[in-house]
């Protein structure tokens, strides 16, 4: 059973998304109704994106044990799994602050989430948390008790937001990211520098496409080329380009055709380390 | 003669560093010549009746909002200034705080209404799952927004989409790869029917051709297509002038920096075959 | 319950489907199928009836993976009843066998990177069945085997993996858990965690096995960096280009998904194989009708004789 079960879970929700797929779409002007297999099909799909959700909190506890376990063996790299976790953790505590602004306890609320600034009809300034902003009212929480408090939606002028969590991401994690992504540039160089030599017939026609489109995607091209870069460009991405795309697209599309059908027809097992 | 794998990479890197900020601070602008596929994807936001409901899905992170970003703010301009409505929706975590930022200052230029003639519903776990979803039900997939946290039905907007995206006229997808528009095709243009163009990196512009003009009917290919892009919508927007002279100067950096890959190629090739008629000889 | 709703869902369109289309003018039967006209007539006549069951549009998509499907069966019984199907050499993967010898040589662990997708994509599902064969061969030989992976679950499938290759190799007690591990779910942190692991551990040989994104240059020129031999594959074919420029042998698109049918000889995978191929043939078969027709449907009114095929062509095509 502890096999049959998954691989009838497999095939039951494997048929039961791809008959979805050729149920017939409502028509109002012919009277058909959205079918039940699209109603099966949306259910199938909320319960999906549950269980990838679900990945994540599983990720985080996985990245927790590991890593502690690994600062308890004390491994060499201890000062930077310290690190993780601590950056992991007052992140998730910063932004599940902010999420529950409406229900958090004052203490921790005035500790944890950086107040927004609201500026008032009369021209005064008061600090506070703004909850929702309607046409009529703003729900907002102030000192000095904090309590959920209406006020008239025209009695507030602007409301600037504050937010540690964007702060975070706009100082750390933005430009940490686009560091990573920018080594693809240097990377690129010293690879083309090494790898890229007119060996073979066939090794010289790649070398010759990629400096043409290289040449076609910049001003630059034109000019040093009699205005022959860009047409020569077109020419490459949309006849020989297009051409290979689409036969590398057909091929794969039907190597995934494949294993998508052997395992929603219960055929291909490896997810059970069969 | 040193040999490409004893050569110090590091000047290499050194040399691409010096294009890169020297150009870059010398701030010359190059302009561009529209491609077929840029005007396509004008034209088809131009196209469109005003007040139709276009889905602009930011699939994007800071690592490509260097390319994207520029995109994804010129196509929200475009928008508005059709009179389209737009519901946008984020397949990447990363991504809200770049919609959010750029709607809550392109929006009141236009005095555009939350809630009318816009609304956010912010980020959707899940990949192609939440792709499905969106194609299927964006009720279904969205109960609420993300900036009010109102009932999907208070919208008049979201109301006026139904299921299966039968009130979406466009969908026009930002697209740094996975979950992007390869994704999007499937689950909505050819199930649903959907019209889509897309703004994409350099990496991800190649497999487009094979799509266009059926399953896409334009796209933005990297920085060049943004750039382009850019030229076109800046004519009516001041705001946007500043951006595109802001790409186009990148524009001479990229030509460089490729200048200089295909020098380090001819370099790479020179000391190839030097060497090897030197052990032939 | 669910099923219950649906059932009753089913029951009314049933019931209604019937009421409104009868409310609805339908095309009507023609009298014979005698001419082109007359057979687009019927078509026309039976697509607008069974609307209301079936999306009429995607029966195509469903007569293709049926056809498919039977492709497949075939050739998978053919492959069991002992019939011969050659797969053609992949210089890639007996690489594999010469990457594992010489980290063994040089007495330095093998880093297997089994790409930066989830569970659920294909190519990771893949990446497992070779991972096994790997994992099989760095424990006959007593070399260490690390696993990075950028998803919990990954991690466990590869676990399960590594020990199951552990056990074919005779030798479960090489599996070493600690070798297994979760770097991060962002992809440049993961990425970064791989470049550390390189600096550190110094494996001689890489082995980037499934779906790769952006970080597949940033991998492999550092791995090249530290002199390691590097074995890729993948079907993304974006990220081709930079494994070619800088691994030493890459495994490219379906050739990947015949991999594991390279590897273990099973006669399920090596049908499958073989009907892909099929396939693929008659595919171009296809393509070259399509070109042939809509070739001649653009002259049409340059050539006699030719104005069948062409109303063909654009009832087929729009």
């Amino acid at each position: 059973m502890k096999r049959e079960i998954p691989i009838l879970l497999t095939v039951i929700c494997g048929l039961l998304v791809t008959l979805a797929y050729f149920a017939p779409a409502p028509d109002p002007a012919r009277g058909i109704e959205p079918s039940a297999w699209q109603a099966v099909n949306s259910e199938l799909l909320d319960w999906a994106t549950i269980l990838v959700a679900v990945g994540f909190l599983l990720g985080i506890a996985n990245l927790v044990r590991i890593n502690l376990k690994q600062i308890a063996a004390k491994h060499p790299d201890t000062p930077y799994k310290v690190v993780l976790l601590l950056s992991m953790g007052l992140f998730l505590l910063f932004g599940m602050a902010e999420m529950h602004v409406k229900w958090l306890w004052t203490p921790l609320l005035t500790h944890l989430v950086p107040s927004d600034s609201i500026e008032r009809a009369d021209g005064t300034r008061i600090e506070g948390y703004v909850l929702e902003r309607g046409d009529k009212e703003v729900t907002l929480r102030t000192a000095p008790d904090y309590a959920v408090t209406k006020v008239p939606a025209d009695s507030v002028k602007s409301i600037t937001k504050r937010s540690l969590k964007i702060w975070i991401y706009d100082k750390f994690f933005a430009p940490l990211q686009a560091t990573m992504f920018s080594l693809l540039a240097f990377y690129i160089a010293s690879a083309a520098f090494r790898a890229f030599r007119a060996r073979s017939v066939e090794a010289t026609l790649l070398l010759a496409a990629g400096a043409i489109v290289m040449l076609g995607q910049v001003p630059l091209g034109d000019e040093l080329t009699f205005g022959l870069a860009t047409p020569m460009h077109a020419f490459l991405m949309g006849n020989v380009v297009k051409a290979g795309q689409r036969a590398i697209i057909i091929g794969a599309s039907l190597g995934v055709l494949a294993t998508g059908l052997r395992i929603v027809l219960g055929l291909e097992r490896s997810y059970l380390s069969e | 003669m040193a040999t490409p794998r004893s050569f110090d990479r590091r000047w290499i890197f050194l040399a691409m560093g010096v294009v890169v900020v020297g150009l870059y601070a010398a701030g010359i602008r190059a302009p561009l010549p529209n491609s077929r596929y840029v005007e396509s994807f004008h034209k088809t936001i131009e196209d469109l009746p005003a007040g139709s409901i276009v889905l602009l899905s930011a699939d994007f992170d800071p690592a490509s909002a260097a390319e994207l970003e520029p995109m994804y703010k010129a196509v929200i301009h475009h928008l508005f200034q059709r009179n389209l409505r737009i519901v946008n929706v984020a397949t990447w975590p990363a991504a809200p705080p770049f919609t959010r930022d750029a709607f809550s200052r392109i929006a009141p230029q236009y005095h555009k209404q939350y809630g009318v003639d816009w609304v956010e519903l912010g980020f959707l776990v899940g990949d192609d799952v939440a792709l499905g979803s969106i194609g299927q039900s964006l009720r279904s997939a969205y109960p609420t927004d993300t900036l009010n946290h109102s009932a999907y039905d208070s919208f008049p907007l979201l109301r006026a989409v139904g299921d299966s995206c039968q009130g979406i006229a466009l969908l026009v997808t930002i697209s740094a790869g996975f979950p992007g528009v390869l994704e999007w095709i499937p689950q909505l243009g050819s199930r649903y029917g959907v019209p889509i163009i897309t703004g994409t990196t350099a990496v991800q512009t190649p497999p487009l051709f094979a799509y266009y003009p059926n399953q896409i009917k334009g796209f933005l290919g990297a920085a060049t297509g943004a750039t382009q892009y850019l030229q076109m919508v800046a004519e009516n927007t001041p705001e946007l002038q500043p951006t595109r002279d802001e790409n186009q100067k990148r524009m001479l950096v990229q030509s460089w920096a490729h200048m200089l890959i295909i020098g380090l190629i001819v370099v790479g090739n020179v000391i190839y075959f030097t060497g090897r008629r030197k052990a032939q000889a | 319950m669910i099923a219950l709703q649906a059932a009753a869902a089913a029951a009314v369109q049933v019931a209604d489907g019937t009421a409104h289309a009868a409310a609805q003018v339908a095309p009507a039967w023609p009298a014979s199928l005698g001419s082109a006209s007359d057979w687009w007539q019927g078509m026309d006549a039976l697509a607008w009836r069974l609307t209301p069951w079936v999306a009429t549009g995607k029966i195509p998509t469903a007569i293709a993976i049926i056809a498919f499907a039977a492709v497949m069966f075939a050739s998978q019984r053919k492959a069991k009843r002992g019939v011969e199907i050659p797969i053609r050499r992949l210089a890639g993967l007996d690489a594999l066998d010469e990457a594992i010898g010489r980290a063994t040589e040089m007495g330095r662990p093998v880093l297997y990177v089994p790409g930066t997708d989830e569970i659920k994509e294909i190519q990771t599902i893949y990446s497992m069945m070779i991972l096994r064969h790997v994992a099989r061969k760095t424990a006959e030989y007593g070399t260490p085997l690390i696993v990075p992976t950028k998803n919990a679950v990954v991690m466990a499938f590869c676990e399960e993996a590594v020990r199951q290759g552990c056990v074919d190799a005779g030798r479960p007690d090489a599996f070493i858990a600690d070798n297994v591990r979760y770097l991060s779910d962002e992809q440049f942190a993961y990425c970064a965690g791989i470049a550390g692991i390189m600096y550190r551990e110094r494996p001689a040989a890489n082995i980037y096995m499934g779906m790769f994104y952006a970080e597949s240059l940033i991998l492999a020129e550092t791995g090249f960096l530290h002199g390691a031999i590097q074995v890729a594959g993948t079907a993304r074919q974006e990220q081709l280009p930079f494994f070619v420029a800088a691994c030493d042998y890459t495994i490219m698109g379906e050739e990947y998904y015949a991999v594991t049918a390279y590897l273990t000889r099973d006669p399920s995978l090596v049908g499958t194989i073989r009907a892909g191929d099929l396939v693929k043939v008659a595919a171009a078969a296809l393509i070259a009708v399509g070109v042939t027709l809509a070739s001649i449907a653009g002259s049409a009114a340059a050539l006699p004789g030719t104005h069948t095929l062409s109303d063909v062509y654009s009832r087929l095509f729009g």
